[in-house]
């Protein structure tokens, strides 16, 4: 009993330190520091946030503090449930499928439509779901295609030439109920066929899939070490290999269908401390310095076109693409129950 | 009276409270819900079940002749071929999917697939719990069976197998546990079946943001496992007269199928190293971040440590004192996103919190399944000693430093050693938690995720380095302990 006593006091007495030193609540928004929520691979140090931390901060107005987000579901869950406690200021890494998601959850601040209009855009003068909204900022994005090895004898043109008998379980997809990359070519899919052409297509894709993994690197990991012949990446995703491998042996499909595009949005949840740094940082995440960063170290294209000029970016062929759509909730769901109906009843 | 019962049993109240303080948390914050689509959850369970059954089945069937291998290596080569069948359960799981994937070609996808790779993954661990086992069990019986001139299968029949059939049925359900909570070989070697309740309690947050229906599903997996280890995985006194092996017990089929199954698994993988090697001096390039998530890695693992000591002390008071295991041995299969998510909401994300979030999460995901595995089974057989001590008026803090902590030295041992390494590569637990520090699994797990497998593979390699070392200076810390010790008491 009593040395339960003593292990309790010492676990409260830590947690009342941790408590008492949460002042840094107030403190932060004292030093002026806007705290920004991204996924691991942006924070990280092969990542563009130490560079943009960097650039942010010799501005001279605001401090940026990068925090690690596990999984864009929980951290939106997390804001949600902290409400007007919520210390985030920003979100980075919202796509198409999180937006919609998120939309019954969260409020989130609008921005002057001028910013977005006079960022000089191909992607948002063409797209009209990006265009006629005010919450979300894109800042990356590529389009999404399967990459394979410039060896790889198939020719693939076309969605339906993905059926080819050579390709059988040669696929490397990831799972839609797990992975943003695997939602996005499940809608694909559902977008560019009639609803009983995308269900066969479906039960056929399943026979030429090596597998689907949780996520987008155990996909690319598989088709890496030569296990898969193609992978469902970006169409930036060679210029990886070209810049840091000095490997040009990998090309994305050109094919004759429009090919779906993944944007990465930042959003400013109604709840943030520091509001106009908040805006601030958008406004930068946009700029051209930032953007540069954000392109050479996230391998996506930048918003802002002229960025990638004269730059290896530029020399990618392009792509055509499917207009941009903020998918429903209930859509998506009933992708997906169609995918795993068939899915069920396929394999032992 | 009943005031000094309730007395004596509130260590073992609270100790049990403290294992389920993620549930209460999350309850804060979420309900449990009858909303569920049945139809789907009997799906995910079935595929659950047959999966890890399957798995766990192949798995006991092949660890035992397994473990009779280890019985012909010699006593240094024996410690190194242990540890190294302890590495599939610990690296990555992609690297163990690339291994299959490699050595199986045109992989079977589906059921058969996925027991394969969990045969993989497993396979090594039962081989090191069977031989414990049979040493801790059959003490003198396979010598004197030998010199009675009992037959081999004779002794095997009517006298190994009896004896060691509860660690039989330990192994099974220890690897059908593993299995039954497992959430990303189900996804990608699954095919059709690749829907198991890990993977639904995932969709249900992923896709339909519907987190008591998420909860739920965790409890009701939580809450199976737990009954099934308290049903099934009860131990029992073992034998504890010193062991001799004799000839019976050894196997040339398992010896060989060891070196093959070692071969295959370190093959693959050294392969994977050996192709990473070019990229050595990129990674070279972060080495101070290498170093830095090493020294904040040691850091949490000293803290985890330290409240891994202290729980173990009060387990084993509470033990002595009540006379029984706590409850909370049965608490082996918390799901990792549960208790993740429970302190990401609770707690600010920061890496002060981080100190404090990650020892403790830690200790209530591994703990109770660390204890059960290596633990329980030689505080059961000390059960008349204490009893004992007691009726000698005995204190019980003595018993516990005294008579327990000194007779289960070497299950501590491999406690420590799983407890060590699980610690150092673990990345998924951190990752649920909202670590902010840089730690060497986050490290893997963030090159994995940037395109870097090669880096991934070889920081691994690192990575077993350090749990080498830290597996050392343990060993150090012991001897200066009982050198300390013994000087002290020759002083008196």
């Amino acid at each position: 009993m009593r040395h339960f006593i003593i292990f309790v006091i010492v676990i409260f007495s830590g947690l009342s330190f941790f408590y008492f030193n949460k002042g840094d609540k107030n403190k932060l928004n004292d030093d002026r520091t806007v705290r920004v929520y991204a996924s691991a691979s942006f924070v990280a140090k092969w990542g563009p946030a130490p560079q943009l931390k960097e650039l942010f901060d010799k501005q001279g107005l605001y401090k940026v503090e990068f925090i690690e987000s596990p999984d864009i579901a929980m951290t939106l869950q997390k804001i949600s449930f902290e409400g007007q406690n919520s210390l985030t200021d920003v979100v980075l890494g919202l796509d198409q499928f999180d937006i919609s998601r998120s939309a019954t959850k969260i409020k989130w601040k609008s921005f002057s439509q001028d910013v977005l209009h006079s960022i000089q855009s191909k992607l948002i003068k063409e797209n009209d779901a990006i265009k006629d909204q005010s919450s979300f900022m894109p800042y990356d994005w590529a389009p999404m295609s399967f990459v394979i090895r410039k060896d790889l004898g198939v020719s693939i043109e076309k969605l339906q030439d993905l059926l080819k008998p050579e390709l059988k379980g040669k696929i490397a997809l990831q799972d839609p109920r797990t992975s943003s990359p695997g939602l996005q070519f499940l809608a694909w899919i559902f977008e560019s066929k009639p609803e009983n052409e995308a269900n066969e297509f479906l039960k056929s894709i399943m026979k030429q899939a090596h597998s689907f993994s949780s996520g987008w690197s155990a996909a690319y990991g598989i088709f890496k070490n030569k296990q898969a012949d193609m992978v469902f990446s970006y169409v930036t995703s060679p210029l990886y290999h070209q810049i840091e491998e000095n490997d040009s042996s990998f090309t994305a499909i050109d094919f004759k269908e429009p090919v779906p595009v993944q944007i990465e949005f930042a959003g400013i949840p109604d709840t943030c401390k520091n509001c106009e740094g908040a805006a601030k940082f958008i406004e930068f995440i946009t700029s051209k310095e930032a953007q540069q960063v954000i392109m050479k170290k996230n391998y996506m294209f930048p918003v802002l076109d002229s960025v990638k000029e004269a730059t290896e970016f530029d020399a990618l062929k392009v792509y055509k693409t499917s207009p941009v759509q903020f998918y429903e909730q209930e859509k998506v769901e009933k992708w997906i129950n169609q995918w795993a109906e068939i899915r069920k009843n396929e394999g032992l | 009276m009943k005031v000094s019962r309730f007395s004596s049993r509130f260590l073992g109240y609270a100790l049990f409270f403290y294992f389920l303080i993620p549930y209460f948390l999350f309850l804060r914050f979420f309900s449990l819900t009858t909303q569920l689509d049945f139809q789907e959850l009997a799906w995910a369970f079935k595929n659950s079940f047959v999966q890890s059954f399957l798995a766990a089945f192949l798995v006991t069937a092949l660890s035992l002749p397994l473990s009779g291998g280890l019985f012909l290596l010699p006593g240094r080569f024996y410690e190194i071929v242990k540890k190294l069948l302890l590495l599939p359960q610990i690296l990555p799981s992609i690297f163990s999917i690339l291994i299959a994937f490699s050595i199986w070609k045109p992989f079977p996808m589906g059921t058969t697939g996925i027991a394969f790779i969990f045969l993989m993954v497993h396979l090594g661990f039962a081989v090191v719990f069977m031989h414990t086992a049979t040493i801790e069990r059959l003490s003198s019986f396979p010598a004197v069976a030998e010199i009675f001139g009992i037959k081999k299968l004779l002794f095997l029949r009517k006298i190994f197998f009896p004896i060691i059939r509860s660690d039989l049925l330990s192994c099974f359900l220890m690897v059908f546990i593993f299995c039954f909570s497992s959430f990303s070989i189900p996804l990608v070697a699954g095919g059709g079946r690749d829907t198991n309740m890990e993977v639904l309690i995932f969709e249900k947050i992923f896709i339909n943001q519907n987190w008591s229906s998420a909860w739920t599903i965790g409890i009701l997996q939580s809450l199976f496992l737990s009954l099934m280890s308290m049903f099934l995985l009860s131990s029992k006194v073992s034998n504890k007269n010193e062991f001799f092996h004799g000839e019976y017990l050894k196997s040339n089929i398992g010896y060989v199928a060891v070196i093959i199954y070692l071969f295959l698994y370190l093959g693959g993988y050294g392969l994977g190293v050996f192709q990473a090697l070019p990229d050595y001096a990129a990674v070279f390039n972060f080495f101070s971040d290498i170093w830095n998530a090493t020294l904040n890695t040691i850091k949490f693992f000293i803290l985890y440590l330290l409240l891994s000591a202290g729980l173990l002390y009060l387990w084993l008071y509470d033990f002595v004192q009540n006379h029984k295991m706590n409850f909370a041995v049965h608490l082996i299969a918390a799901s990792t996103t549960i208790v993740g998510f429970a302190f990401y909401l609770t707690f600010p994300t920061s890496k002060d919190w981080d100190l404090f979030k990650v020892p403790l999460a830690m200790s209530i995901l591994v703990f109770p399944v660390l204890f059960k595995s290596f633990l329980e089974k030689p505080l059961i057989d000390l059960q008349d000693q204490v009893v004992t001590a007691k009726v000698f008026g005995v204190s019980y803090h003595q018993i516990v430093f005294h008579v327990l902590l000194r007779r289960i030295q070497k299950p501590i041992g491999v406690w420590f050693c799983f407890l060590s390494i699980w610690f150092l590569s673990d990345f998924a637990i951190l990752r649920a938690l909202g670590t902010q520090t840089e730690t060497l699994g986050l490290m893997a797990q963030s090159f994995l995720s940037g395109y870097r497998l090669s880096y991934a593979y070889l920081l691994s390699v690192y990575i077993l380095f350090v749990w080498i070392v830290v597996l050392a200076l343990g060993y150090l810390f012991k001897e200066v302990i009982r050198v300390a010790h013994k000087k002290f008491e020759s002083s008196l």
